[in-house]
């Protein structure tokens, strides 16, 4: 029976990829990125964030090369993150973790983050991570303000208020480590701090 | 039950209730026919167990990747932009293949657009499309760390029930 089922999963994984693409995917970039999704899927990642990239690369015209150059990066974070989390990691951790390595972590950050969850679903950890990079927090001190939270027993809840108080901060004029910084401490329960306020300039 | 009927009504119904009397020789001469018959007592189909089991294992796969998190149902997202020149907007995103005709938005007043997708509990990247060219992130939404094809897009990210 177990055989049957891992059969039917790659012979449908397959075939949908097949059919999500060739309705939509012109032939020279089905071409261009049919071998590193198949070299994926033989190596057991998923192939469904692969196969994202090449609508989204059609959907906003890029070129057949450009959308291969972006698969194969994707597929190459896909499995440095799982070199990092393991063979047990989810479709969403792989994810979270290729997007967090894009975005800046090393791949040291991740094996810290998931360690900090034993045995819970670390994606949202590594997305939040990876959301206060690109909002202006240096690395290191996403990784830091995350692990504190996580540390003091922070819920997937705790961890997206600590997303958006930062981006509220932020956008209210506070520098992005700082806000970053403040937000953990009061979330893991540390002293508050007064957040600084520096007026955005008008205009 | 049937107090409250009229007599002639009465006698109907009664009627209808009556087991009718089967005719004893055609009873016999149905039941010798079937007899006859051989009927099998159990169906065979002309396929083999072990392929009816692999079909069930497709379906079944099927089905679960259609509804992934069947167990934390999809929820209304809304999604609201303000484009006060565009003719037309649609989102686009990991949630509908980036399929610029999938969710076209809704104008509101003068200046903004919106609509409601239902999403189940992930992380989803997208971006708004005005007028079929111009490409532009939820000034709301965090932004995507990759952004490979000149072209910034947003995350949304969606928390489980048990969150």
């Amino acid at each position: 029976m177990a055989v049957y089922v891992l059969t039917a999963c790659s012979v449908t994984a397959a075939l949908s990829a097949q059919s999500r693409l060739e309705s939509r995917v012109p032939a020279p970039v089905l071409a261009a990125v049919g071998p590193t999704i198949d070299s994926a899927r033989a190596a057991g990642l998923p192939t469904g964030p692969l196969e994202d990239k090449v609508l989204e690369g059609v959907t906003k015209q890029a070129d057949a090369g450009r959308i291969a150059a972006a698969v194969r990066r994707l597929a190459g974070e896909l499995a440095a993150a799982r070199e990092a989390f393991g063979d047990r990691a989810t479709t969403r951790e792989l994810v979270a973790g290729a997007g967090g390595l894009r975005a800046g972590l090393t791949r040291g950050d991740l094996v810290r983050l998931r360690a900090a969850r034993p045995g819970q679903n670390t994606a949202l950890a590594l997305e939040v991570a990876t959301d206060l990079i690109t909002q202006g927090v240096p690395s290191d001190t996403a990784t830091r303000v995350v692990l504190k939270v996580l540390g003091a027993g922070a819920s997937d809840a705790d961890l997206e208020q600590l997303r958006m108080a930062v981006e509220r901060d932020i956008a209210g004029g506070v520098p992005a480590a700082v806000a970053a910084s403040v937000r953990a401490r009061v979330l893991s329960g540390s002293p508050a701090t007064t957040i600084p306020i520096t007026p955005r300039p008008q205009n | 039950m049937t107090d409250d009927l009229p007599p002639e009504l009465e006698a109907f119904v009664t009627g209808l209730r009556t087991t009718p009397s089967a005719n004893a020789a055609l009873r016999e001469r149905v039941l010798a026919s079937a007899r006859g018959l051989g009927v099998p007592r159990r169906s065979r189909l002309p396929v083999p167990r072990s392929l009816l089991i692999g079909l069930a294992a497709v379906l079944a796969v099927l089905v679960l990747r259609r509804h992934p998190e069947g167990r934390d149902p999809a929820r209304p997202v809304p999604f609201v932009l303000m484009a006060p020149k565009a003719v037309r907007v649609s989102i686009v995103g990991d949630f509908n293949d980036w399929d610029q005709a999938a969710t076209p938005l809704q104008r509101a007043g003068e200046h903004t657009w919106w609509v409601v997708v239902n999403l189940p509990p992930g992380r989803y990247r997208y971006s708004f499309v005005l007028d079929g060219t111009h490409w532009v992130a939820d000034p709301a939404a965090p932004r995507a760390a990759d952004n490979d094809f000149g072209a910034e897009s947003s995350v949304v990210t969606i928390l489980g029930k048990g969150s």
